[in-house]
């Protein structure tokens, strides 16, 4: 058993090593008597194993540059890997290489700015802008069928009571963006307003006109009540008591913490997150009841979790 | 031209009671170790590996010479192995040096006499 064993360690020597001096080494094996012996030259035999790829790498590189053959003009034609074994410093500067690419990655992805999870998904857009009118857009004229046209008719169709995300419309290639919660809603009306007025569903609406062929599209207006629906001031829940102004401006909300955080514009990612337009490490996101209604803000800000609830009158200062 | 041979010294323990095993006569690894114990009167005792890792490098920097297999000996797989001139004049410099360290340390060694009032 100890032979064995004392073969198998003299087969991982380096090769030359190996070739030259392992016959010999068997042969010091075979000639001592006694197990003790035996067992103090397989311990020899580990050391040398370790002493030779560690401290005498001359011997495998030196055999590598020797395999490498000739042709007949003086030149390497073929390199063999046999028995080849990267040097020890080009080991620890890998090592030491990889080691700082994982540093830099991980700091890269703890204190980017932009961090992948909040950047804004392009293929939705959020709901357009309020103020600025859509310009009108026409579509191609349809071929006469004989067939008397129709006149405009508006029907009405409304949305899903029970959803909980916000309102993101793909923006398609060639097809205009539903304008259905553009409106010249008055900015002097109360967001508490808002929100009722946002409840009913006759004003959670969603127009689509019938065309008759060859007539211009043009955008309608509606209001813009599902805004305004999250729109209000939010107090957070104790012991950080602060309170978080959510406004709806320009067809985007935007939220203020009065003292300590400017205004910001909000940004929707992918989900029901909206992204502070300044600061895309911080974000929040609404929780809605059934009807639409927000009751409760979670704001993550600054590596901290808040969650806020609006400001009514029971909870006002 | 004389090599400068101190840029060898000191000689570790191994290479030197190899050295010092092969001023006698040729040997095979086996006979090295043996007569290494012989000589340390059993207080140091020469493994294959340490031997062969030693043996390397007196031949890389010509001090043993290598000389193959010797037919009719007891093992055909022994190689022997000879002291060159380069490796006797070196092991003769680190006996020198070895004396100086000797001397030195006799000295140092001796009894302090007793100094007169």
């Amino acid at each position: 058993m100890f032979r064995l064993l004392y073969c198998t360690l003299l087969r991982l020597h380096p090769a030359r090593f190996r070739e030259r001096f392992s016959e010999e080494m068997l042969s010091i094996f075979d000639h001592v008597e006694g197990r003790r012996a035996a067992a103090r030259l397989v311990v020899d035999g580990l050391v040398s194993l370790v002493r030779q790829w560690t401290l005498r790498s001359g011997y495998w590189e030196e055999r590598t540059i020797e395999r490498v053959p000739w042709s007949a003009e003086g030149l390497p034609v073929f390199y063999t890997l046999e028995s080849f074994k990267p040097r020890t410093s080009a080991l620890v500067a890998g090592g030491l290489l990889t080691v700082g690419l994982f540093c830099v990655e991980y700091l890269d992805l703890r204190y980017d700015w932009a961090h992948p999870v909040f950047r804004p998904f392009r293929g939705i857009q959020f709901e357009t802008s309020s103020d600025v009118e859509t310009p009108p857009v026409r579509t191609p004229r349809l071929p006469r069928l004989g067939v008397a046209p129709v006149s405009s008719q508006q029907e009405t169709i409304s949305r899903h009571p029970g959803t909980k995300s916000l309102e993101a419309v793909p923006s398609l290639p060639g097809r205009p963006l539903p304008s259905q919660l553009n409106t010249p809603t008055a900015p002097s009306k109360t967001h508490r307003q808002a929100r009722l007025d946002a409840s009913e569903p006759k004003a959670r609406s969603i127009t689509a006109t019938h065309l008759s062929p060859g007539q211009a599209v043009v955008s309608p207006k509606v209001p813009n009540l599902a805004l305004l629906s999250y729109a209000g001031a939010y107090i957070t829940d104790p012991p950080n008591e602060f309170t978080v102004l959510i406004t709806a401006e320009d067809g985007q909300l935007a939220i203020e913490i009065p003292g300590e955080e400017p205004k910001s514009r909000l940004v929707p990612t992918v989900g029901t997150g909206l992204v502070f337009s300044d600061a895309h490490n911080n974000w929040i996101e609404f929780v809605k009841h059934d009807d639409g209604i927000a009751y409760e803000l979670s704001i993550y800000r600054n590596g901290q979790h808040f969650k806020a609830h609006p400001k009514t009158r029971s909870n006002r200062k | 031209m004389k090599e400068d041979l101190s840029a060898f010294l000191p000689l570790s323990p191994a290479t030197l009671y190899i050295l010092l095993t092969l001023a006698g006569n040729d040997l095979h690894g086996y006979g090295i170790m043996q007569e290494v114990s012989r000589q340390s009167e059993g207080q140091y005792k020469l493994g294959p590996g340490t031997l062969y890792d030693n043996l390397q490098k007196l031949i890389d920097r010509r001090f043993v010479q290598e000389l193959g297999h010797r037919p009719g000996d007891d093992d055909p797989r022994r190689r022997y192995y000879r002291l060159t001139s380069l490796g006797r004049g070196v092991l003769a410099a680190d006996v020198v040096r070895l004396e100086g360290v000797v001397r030195e340390a006799r000295i140092r060694l001796q009894p302090a006499k007793p100094r007169r009032a």
